[in-house]
Parts: C-alpha cells; sequence; structure tokens
C-alpha cells in the first residue's frame, strides 16, 4: 500500500525540464528508503501499470524502469503488455544486458552510454537518441529518426528503419538488415550506416560527413546539398539524378567481394 | 452486420490457414470506361475491382518479412498487413487497418502516384518485372468496401480521454483534415476552419470527378467529422476572423491553407477573355459543376480547339475536362520532354486515349487576340533540352527562329501553384521563402512563431496528397507533445526547408 502511494506520488511530480534531470530524479527515487528493495523489474513494470491514466505515463514510466535497471544491472528481461506504449526504455544505461519481450516506444535506448538493450519486437521513434555507446539490438522494425544525435555505440535493425535514419548523427555506426525510408542520415556528420536492401529518397541530404552504404535500390535526389561524407551506392543506379551537392563523394560500386 | 464474405469461392485464404502467395501471375488490370463514351460524361473513369479481382491480386503478394514497399510509402501503411486481411476475405478490416496511418484511404487509393512509391519498391519488380502488387487498387478497393458498408456514417474510434486543449487547424485539404483527425483521436478539441463553402480543398476543387468522385471525398470527411471534428466552412483566416483572434482562442494552430495560388507565364496577351489559371478554371467545372450551366449557376467558355500549358497533374486533369466540355482539339503544350512530364503515368496514358494531344519542347511567347479581346491563337517557340537544372530535370533552352502559331479559343495555364500571402501577411514572425512559403523545423514542423505548426502545400509548395498527409501526421505527433508541455526541449529550434 505505502509503496503504491509512493508510486504515484513519483509519477504525479512534474515533469522535469529535460531529460538527464527527469532520469536522475528517477535514480533518487528508486534508490531512495521507501522503495522496496525486493522488487524485480517485471514486478515493477506489472505495479506501475495501474497507473496508466497519470500525465505523461508512458515518459514517467519509462524513466522508473529506466531508473531501476540501472541500480539493478546485470542481465534482466521485461516482457511488456500490448496494449500500453512505454517510452524511454533502457536509456541511460552504461553496463549490462537488459532484454525487452514486445514493443517498445519512442526514445528507446536513448542516452545509452554503456551495456545491451535487446529489443524482440519493433521500437516507434528516436530509438538511440543521444546514444554515446553500448549496443541496441531491434529484432524488428524502427521507426522514424532512429540514432538521432547517436555519437557512438552500435545499432542493428533486423528488418526495416522508417524516415530520418542517423539524423545529425556524429558517430557510432547503424546496420540494417532490411530497406530504409526517406532521409537516411538527414544532415549526418559521422559515423556509418549500412543498409542492406532499398534506401528511399534523400539519402544523405546536407550530409557533411560519415559513410552511408545502400546497397540496395536507391530512390530519388540522392545526396542533395551534401557538403562532405562518402555515399556508396550500386553501380547500376550510376544515371539515377542526384541532388546538388558542394563535397563529398558519391562512390558507386558492384559490391562484389 | 458485416456481409458474410466466401473467401474460399472467391479464390483466397481461409484465416488462420497458410497462404500460398502467386507471384507470377500478371498484375489484375482495373476495368475503365471505354475512352469513346467516357469523354461524354463525368462518371469515373476507372470502375475499381470487383472482390475476386482484388482477391486474385491480394494473393500475388509474398507479404514480405521486410516489406520494402512499407518504408517507401510516406506514411509507413503496414501494406503486407491490409493485403493479407484482403486475401483473407477481410475488406473491412484491411480499410480500418489502413485508417490507423491514413485518414483517407479512398482518396489515396485513386491518387496517390503509386507508381513511383510504393509499388515502384515491391519486390515483385525484381522478379516479374513490370507487374508490382497492385497495392493503390487494393487501397481503393477496401476503402471503398468500407465507406459503402459505413453507408456516409463511419463508425468512428471511441475517444478514451479527452484533454483540455484547443486546436485551430486552417484549411481543410488532406493535410488539414489529417491533421486535425490525429488530434481529435488524441483527445484534443479540434475547429477546423475553410474558406469556401465546402471542405476538402483541392480534393473537392481541383482533382475532376473522373478521377475522384466529390461523393467518395465527402465521406471521407464525415469520418473525419464523426471523430468529434467541428468544421467552419465560408471562413477565411486572416479575413473573415483575424489571425490574433485565432492565436489569443486556441492552444496550438496548424496551417494547412495549401498552395492555391496560380503562377502565371507574364506574357504578352494573358490577360485576354477566354484565358484561366487552372485554378480557377478547376474551381469553376469540379467545385461549381459548370459543365452542367445553366442547371447550375456557374458558366464556363466551352472550347473548340483547347490549349493547356504544363504537364503536371493540373495540366493533364485541365485537358480531359476540355474533351468532355467538347472541344474537338485539346492539346498540351509543354517545354520538356515525356520523360521530364511531373504529371502520373496513368494520366497521361488515359489523357491520350480520350485523345488527347501533347506537344512537347514547345512553350508561350504570346497569346493573341481577336477584335472582342478573346484568345484566338498562341504564339509558341521550338524548345531543346540542355544540362539539368536545380531539379535534376534538364534545362529547355529556345530554339531561334522556330515560333509558330497554334489555334484556340481557350487558354488554361497549368504552371504550378503557390502558397496564399494572406496568412504570412498576417503573422507576425513567420518565416517564409519565395515570399509565401513557410519555413517549419523539419522534426516538428513547428514555424517560427510559438505554437503554430504548419504542414501541406503551404510548407512545400504544390507537391501530392500524401505528402500533406504524411506532414500532418508527423505535426500533429509534434502537437500533441508540445500541448502536453509546451516547455519541453527535446528538439532544436531551428528551423529549415521542408522537403
Ligand atoms: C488539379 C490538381 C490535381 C492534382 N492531382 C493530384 C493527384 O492526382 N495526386 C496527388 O497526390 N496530388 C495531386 N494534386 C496535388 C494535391 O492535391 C495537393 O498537393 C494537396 O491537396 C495539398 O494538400 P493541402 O491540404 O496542403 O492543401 P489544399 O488541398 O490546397 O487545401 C488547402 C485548403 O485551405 C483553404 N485555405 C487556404 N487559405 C485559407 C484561409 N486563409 N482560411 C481558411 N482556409 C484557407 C483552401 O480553401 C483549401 O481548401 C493535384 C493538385 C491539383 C491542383
Amino acid at each position: 500500500m505505502e509503496i503504491t502511494k509512493s508510486f504515484e506520488a513519483f509519477l504525479n511530480t512534474k515533469q522535469e525540464e529535460n531529460l538527464e534531470k527527469e532520469f536522475a530524479s528517477a535514480l533518487n527515487f528508486v534508490n531512495s528508503a521507501e522503495f522496496d528493495k525486493s522488487m524485480t523489474l517485471q514486478n515493477l513494470y506489472e505495479a506501475l501499470l495501474s497507473f496508466k491514466e497519470v500525465k505523461d505515463f508512458q515518459t514517467k514510466c519509462g524513466f522508473f524502469l529506466s531508473a531501476f535497471f540501472s541500480r539493478e544491472c546485470g542481465n534482466q528481461t521485461l516482457a511488456l503488455k500490448d496494449d500500453c506504449q512505454i517510452d524511454f526504455l533502457g536509456s541511460f544505461l552504461a553496463s549490462g544486458e537488459l532484454k525487452i519481450i514486445g514493443d517498445a516506444g519512442d526514445f528507446a535506448g536513448s542516452f545509452l552510454s554503456g551495456g545491451k538493450v535487446f529489443i524482440e519486437g519493433s521500437v516507434k521513434d528516436n530509438c538511440g537518441y543521444f546514444m554515446k555507446g553500448g549496443k541496441i539490438v531491434v529484432k524488428g522494425d524502427a521507426s522514424n529518426h532512429l540514432g538521432h544525435f547517436m555519437n557512438g555505440g552500435e545499432i542493428t535493425v533486423e528488418k526495416n528503419i522508417y524516415d530520418f535514419a542517423g539524423n545529425c548523427m556524429i558517430g557510432g555506426r547503424i546496420e540494417c538488415k532490411g530497406s530504409a525510408g526517406y532521409s537516411l542520415g538527414y544532415r549526418m556528420s559521422g559515423g556509418v550506416i549500412e543498409i542492406k536492401d532499398l534506401a528511399w529518397d534523400l539519402i544523405g541530404e546536407e550530409m557533411a560527413g560519415g559513410k552511408i552504404t545502400v546497397r540496395g535500390h536507391i530512390g530519388k535526389e540522392l545526396c542533395q546539398n551534401m557538403s562532405g561524407g562518402i555515399v556508396t551506392v550500386r553501380e547500376e543506379y550510376k544515371d539515377t539524378p542526384k541532388g546538388k551537392t558542394f563535397g563529398g563523394k558519391i562512390i558507386y560500386s558492384n559490391f562484389k567481394g | 452486420m458485416q456481409e458474410k464474405i466466401d473467401i474460399v469461392k472467391l479464390g483466397g485464404v481461409e484465416e488462420g490457414k497458410p497462404k500460398k502467395p502467386r507471384p507470377k501471375l500478371p498484375r489484375k488490370e482495373i476495368a475503365c470506361q471505354d475512352p469513346k463514351e467516357r469523354i461524354k460524361n463525368f462518371n469515373e473513369v476507372a470502375l475499381g475491382y470487383t472482390p475476386e479481382e482484388a482477391v486474385y491480386e491480394a494473393m500475388r503478394c509474398l507479404e514480405c518479412q521486410r516489406p520494402r514497399c512499407v518504408v517507401a510509402c510516406p506514411v509507413h501503411i503496414d501494406i503486407p498487413t491490409f493485403v493479407g486481411l484482403i486475401a483473407r476475405g477481410k475488406f473491412a478490416e484491411a480499410a480500418k487497418d489502413i485508417r490507423k496511418y491514413n485518414s483517407l484511404p479512398a482518396v489515396c487509393g485513386r491518387v496517390c502516384p503509386q507508381e513511383n512509391l510504393c509499388e515502384a519498391a515491391c519486390i515483385l519488380n525484381d522478379t516479374n518485372p513490370g507487374n508490382p502488387i497492385a497495392i493503390g487498387r487494393l487501397e481503393r478497393f477496401s476503402a471503398d468496401y468500407l465507406l459503402s458498408k459505413e453507408n456516409g456514417s463511419a463508425e468512428a474510434p471511441k475517444i478514451t480521454h479527452k484533454t483540455p486543449y484547443k486546436v485551430a487547424i486552417i484549411g481543410s485539404g488532406p493535410s488539414g483534415l489529417t491533421c486535425a483527425a490525429k488530434l481529435a483521436q488524441m483527445g484534443h478539441t479540434v475547429h477546423l476552419f475553410e474558406a469556401l463553402h465546402k471542405a476538402g480543398g483541392v480534393m473537392m476543387y481541383g482533382i475532376p470527378e473522373f478521377r475522384l468522385p466529390k461523393e467518395i471525398v465527402q465521406k471521407e470527411i464525415n469520418y473525419v467529422k464523426s471523430l468529434g471534428v467541428k468544421v467552419e466552412t465560408n471562413c477565411i483566416v486572416g479575413k473573415t476572423i483575424p489571425m490574433d483572434e485565432i492565436m489569443n482562442e486556441y492552444d496550438a494552430v496548424y496551417i494547412g491553407s495549401g498552395a492555391g495560388f496560380p503562377n502565371m507565364m507574364k506574357i504578352p496577351g494573358e490577360n485576354l477573355g477566354g484565358i484561366y489559371s487552372a485554378n480557377e478554371f478547376l474551381t469553376r467545372v469540379n467545385l461549381m459543376r459548370a459543365y452542367d450551366f445553366p442547371k447550375t449557376a456557374t458558366p464556363i467558355r466551352k472550347p473548340k480547339r483547347g490549349v493547356v500549358v504544363g504537364a503536371g497533374f493540373t495540366a493533364f486533369d485541365v485537358v480531359r475536362i476540355m474533351l468532355r466540355l467538347g472541344a474537338e482539339h485539346a492539346e498540351i503544350v509543354y517545354r520538356r520532354t515525356r520523360k521530364e512530364m511531373p504529371g502520373r503515368g496513368e494520366e497521361i496514358e488515359h489523357s491520350e486515349e480520350e485523345g488527347a494531344i501533347i506537344r512537347e519542347l514547345t512553350n508561350p511567347v504570346r497569346f493573341i487576340g481577336d477584335e472582342n479581346g478573346f484568345v484566338k491563337a498562341v504564339e509558341v517557340q521550338k524548345m531543346e533540352l540542355g544540362e539539368p537544372d536545380s531539379s535534376g530535370r534538364r534545362k529547355p533552352i529556345p530554339v531561334p527562329n522556330s515560333n509558330f502559331i497554334i489555334e484556340t479559343d481557350l487558354v488554361v495555364i497549368a504552371i504550378g501553384q503557390t502558397p496564399n500571402v494572406l496568412i504570412p501577411s498576417n503573422l507576425k514572425g513567420l518565416s517564409t521563402r519565395w515570399g509565401s512559403v513557410i519555413n517549419v523545423n523539419r522534426e516538428t514542423y513547428m514555424t517560427t512563431v510559438p505554437k503554430v505548426f504548419a504542414g501541406g502545400d503551404a510548407i512545400t509548395g504544390a507537391a501530392t496528397v500524401i505528402l500533406a498527409i504524411r506532414a500532418a501526421t508527423e505535426a500533429s505527433r509534434a502537437i500533441d507533445t508540445f500541448l502536453r508541455d509546451p516547455q519541453r526541449k527535446w528538439y532544436p529550434p531551428e528551423v529549415s526547408e521542408k522537403k
């Protein structure tokens, strides 16, 4: 009873003005005396689900679970229930391995600096946001803005990724075994993106550095306003109209060997 | 009540049983009205699939694990899922699934340039060239099926959580309607303001009945209304209601005012009688039903020999309308070649079947009037193609001493539209480019004015329905985030040109 009251009080506190502070406050809470130390990640998630109606539940709950995991670390598994999207799962992780069974919400694995987040399902927007290290593996699809502002670490997506993957990416590596949507590597300045199959329009738009490789079909307006970096696409797309470029390099390869 | 569908009889697969895809079969063509017949009426040209045809086509789909079509769709509709539902006889469920991503499936199924999007990415292009799954036709089939079952009164999803926030949407084209629908589903109170007497934007006043029946558009609008969106027509924001009033009364504003201001040629003789902008011509015919004059109140000049300048969606619609108005000769005059034409392949083909003439590498230099001030001819010049310009298309260059005359009694200028300056000039601090195209943040669709968002043709210039829907979908999410916490600083506040 006491515990649920304190959960409610925590979930109802006003959201902090930035994400680091929000995480710090969640971490403070899971480290406080009133928090039941015998809980497991799964118990905690299920207990939190009864507060679904609280404003910003998806964000608060995600931070809560991430803070709890950061405190415990090790290898842990969380089985999600389908009906409620939870954001920020596995964010701010520095070590340990978190396995999520089900579809994660927005900002999964954001601010990751080490450890591994393994997602059995799909992820929504901004997975790996501001990530600096560690590894994220997504078994399903990743929605828009995968690896937004990513600076290090590695993301592997087994199926497709949607638009703006590697948006403003500075470092690290994104690998996709399927296809990518629009604006791959938009404003990217460093790091590596590898797409096994197709990538649609606006690859490398306003790109300033880093490397993008697309092994399958490509869409229109390749490298529009590109000023640096290297984009490698299949030789057979040599005649596909390009955008206006100011620098950087487009390599046409037959991907043999 | 859902009618019982005998899916095995239709050639499909029962639910729960494994599907054996038939990708090697040719793509099912869609039945169309005969060209000789259809130029005598304004009824829809493409007649749509029958249930058997739809199931045949759906059975060709491999339902790939890593579907390329989904990434190429600007709103990432879960195409294999809805096609799979059709193959299993769940036609209404298929349309409901599409509606999760796109509130206007019956419209997009008809007017989206699928041949450059989802269908271009379909994996069957590799193994069975020229025979990708007819995704657009299947989308249309399931959406029409659902609309016919809903019979105009859509069963809207229940909105469980109502928020205290009010959002004003300016413009009821595809972007305004989509943003309104999404925000209403998120529980916000949405008021939509439309300048014209009917909602729908270009879908109502621009795209002709024979390509997009207005009854279908109206049903899609009814669905949006059924979500609780209040639509106020005959209301020009910036004139009927001052922009300040909107800014004071609402927690957020979305500008979806489109690109309704026509570009003109700026050559001698352009203000002669019998020369229309495409917007005026199309509004008279589509919205005011001038083809039925005098039964309707709006007249239109019926041509004998019509000339349309331009070769986009609009130009092809205009030339086909000219033929339906009784023109003996109707031609498109275009300064580049067929290869560079922005119009859809299917429209070009349908226009030619109906008798339209396409004159490539030709550009008007002046219009010549008769003694009554009406156009009687257009002087044109031959062109040749040079190096590609910034749009990636080869630049047309005039050929010296190549001018000649084309006789005509009706000219329509269809060389593109730009957004109207009314809203930018009424909203202090709104950053624009080229005078009226609104600049927005690439991620949040917020303009330089706090709490004001924008999408659709208003931020890109004339584009497509699906891009307008995509902008609205993304903007609605950003608006929701903003409303719940206006201080949220997750996104960089930089503003850039939106593609
Ligand atoms: C003839 C024609 C054919 C086309 N065919 C196709 C096609 O086949 N496929 C395709 O994908 N695209 C097509 N397009 C393009 C497509 O229709 C547009 O890209 C799309 O409609 C843009 O949607 P929107 O919501 O941004 O704007 P619009 O559809 O232009 O809607 C904007 C609405 O805002 C209203 N408005 C403007 N200012 C105000 C104000 N101050 N206050 C209140 N209301 C205001 C307008 O009256 C209008 O109803 C075609 C366009 C034309 C003109």
